[in-house]
């Protein structure tokens, strides 16, 4: 028994040391965030300062950022969830000419890395006129891949019988979608919308080469952007962008960490 | 045109089916299949998307200036090193974590967070804190100065300034693995444990004999779903190094971007994106056949 508890004792101090280096870069991050430290004030006076979010939230712009990164989420989770909803309930409930082959299509395209896509998507985008505006980071992501294929493995293991009711009951297939089976499905909903939205907040690639003036910019690429500009070893300023990018995620996480972990492995594990 | 109707006439049902599936076939359609076929004729052509007008049929020659191109091998090595470097590391640190999280009495929970929180934060803004602190003026050089260590520029120095932006990958990722593998180790029958403990197994029998046959998929799982990641390493690159120095951190995705949009030459960037296609692909067809391999046995024991 004390043997146990020395051990307990041991495993708690080597996971708090480890915790402590995992805490360390978000508490640096704060603290250089809100403290001077140009080299000439080496007198420690006057340290606590809100210049650098005041450059961050004026001058750099990075509401605009947050506003552009929350409007393209927001378009795509409402696209993903709607769209996911239905496709998944034709793959689960209908039957159809190559259903299997199309549902295999699906399958590949998650296999598929997006960097080939790029440059025939960037020129798509030229030519459609989209190029540079915020829709040219909606478009091509209103539908996933993952996401039907997790909300056709959720819809087919539902019990059949209320559709049955609702259709003995004269409801329309529009109407037995938007009234059975999207409530029914609300966990899968759940993962599906935790899962969309980290890979759309944090998507770099595709933000980066579809847009190329400030004003349509998200934030991953404006911190990005701006850790290269004129304030690349601005280290005050810097840090305060990347608190602006990152404190709101904390914030969402703190409050719902059960279920977005939970969301998450549920996520990868797809079968 | 359409099998087995329920209630309604074939044709609206067809109608119907083709309603609930356009979202589907038009991103399909018009946002991958376009694209793919596009970049892989693309690959054959010399092009650049912003002066359409240069758009002319150039054979193998964007396949064979890979061998020739410096820059490319440099990168792929760079990739690799990155990948054999990083995947089992993370893996095996992801694991440990696990299990401690797992066996710890108290506040099992909250290390559980803390660990899991880079994961969902930005690259970015993970290579932005640790742009700052591997500077030479940064925290990294001021802890070594308290043990009287030498300062490095980690980033500038030609042999540190890719294992710097390893070391923060792993220390980014490893938490969302961890993840997995708890979730993995919660599903392990608690009986196995006790049956091994009456029959006197030690602790290291138990893990040995147990828990990691319990939990082999999930390795395999994580094992490929890291190396596809981390051949696609790209937003650190750019945000950290920028590729540099002297190409030392140049990666694949980032060889490829700068092809495509620093020197405009989109049909070369085309063929190297095929070769990261022809990675990627390999491994998720791996993970295809192990993982179903797991399907098939399960479907057995049922």
């Amino acid at each position: 028994m004390t043997q146990n508890s020395f051990r307990q004792k041991g495993l708690f101090a080597i996971l708090t040391a480890l915790a402590l280096s995992y805490l360390y870069p978000w508490l640096y991050m704060l603290l250089r965030s809100f403290l001077r430290h140009e080299p000439g004030l080496s007198d420690g006076n006057g340290l606590f300062t809100l210049e650098y979010y005041r450059l961050v939230l004026g001058n750099a712009g990075f509401p605009t950022y947050l506003f552009n990164s929350f409007f393209v989420l927001t378009i795509v989770l409402i696209a993903n969830v709607v769209f996911s909803v239905m496709v998944g309930y034709a793959f689960a409930r209908y039957r159809f000419p190559f259903k299997n082959v199309m549902f295999w299509m699906v399958l590949v395209t998650l296999m598929v890395p997006k960097q080939t896509l790029m440059i025939p998507l960037l020129d798509l985008m030229v030519r459609m006129g989209l190029h540079n505006t915020l829709w040219a980071l909606i478009l091509p992501f209103c539908v996933d891949g993952f996401n039907l294929f997790l909300m056709k493995q959720y819809i087919q293991g539902l019990p059949p019988d209320l559709e049955d009711a609702a259709r003995a009951d004269g409801a329309g297939e529009i109407g037995i979608l938007w009234h059975v089976i999207a409530p029914l499905s609300r966990p899968a909903i759940a993962v599906l919308i935790i899962n969309t939205a980290i890979i759309n907040w944090n998507s770099f690639l595709f933000p980066l080469i579809l847009t190329d003036t400030a004003s349509v910019r998200t934030l991953p690429v404006a911190l990005a952007m701006f850790s290269q500009g004129p304030h690349a070893t601005d280290w005050g300023a810097l840090m305060a962008g990347a608190s602006v990018s990152s404190l709101p995620i904390i914030a969402i996480f703190w409050m719902f960490q059960k279920e977005i972990i939970e969301g998450i492995t549920s996520g990868a594990l797809k079968d | 045109m359409i099998g087995k109707p329920r209630r309604s006439g074939p044709i609206e049902k067809s109608q119907r089916v083709l309603l609930f599936l356009s979202p589907w076939l038009i991103t399909f359609a018009v946002f991958w299949l376009y694209p793919l076929v596009f970049s892989l004729i693309l690959s054959f052509c010399d092009y650049d998307v912003f002066h359409p007008a240069v758009f002319s049929f150039a054979g193998l020659k964007n396949y064979l200036r890979l061998f020739s191109d410096g820059d490319f091998v440099q990168s792929f090595f760079n990739t690799l090193i990155f990948v054999i470097g990083t995947t089992p590391v993370t893996t095996l640190l992801a694991l440990t974590l696990a299990l401690m999280v797992n066996n710890v009495s108290r506040g099992s929970q909250v290390f559980r967070s803390i660990f899991f929180l880079p994961s969902i934060i930005s690259i970015v803004v993970t290579a932005t804190i640790f742009k700052s602190m591997y500077s030479p003026i940064g925290a990294l050089n001021r802890l070594l100065a308290v043990f009287g260590l030498p300062g490095q520029a980690w980033l500038i120095e030609k042999n540190l300034a890719l294992p710097a932006i390893m070391v923060m990958n792993i220390w980014a990722y490893t938490g969302y693995y961890m993840v997995l593998y708890l979730a993995a180790l919660k599903a392990v029958p608690r009986q196995l444990y006790e049956a091994a403990e009456v029959d006197g197994a030690t602790e290291w029998q138990q893990f040995r004999y147990i828990t990691l046959p319990q939990i082999h998929y999930m390795t395999i799982f994580i094992l490929t779903v890291n190396t596809i990641r981390s051949w696609q390493v790209f937003p650190e690159v750019f945000t950290l190094t920028s590729g540099g120095p002297v190409g030392r951190t140049n990666t694949l995705v980032h060889h490829l971007y700068e092809t495509a949009f620093r020197y405009h030459e989109m049909g070369y960037s085309a063929a190297i994106s095929y070769i990261l296609l022809a990675i990627i692909m390999t491994f998720s067809l791996v993970q295809m056949y192990v993982l179903q391999g797991r399907g098939r046995k399960k479907g057995k024991k049922a």
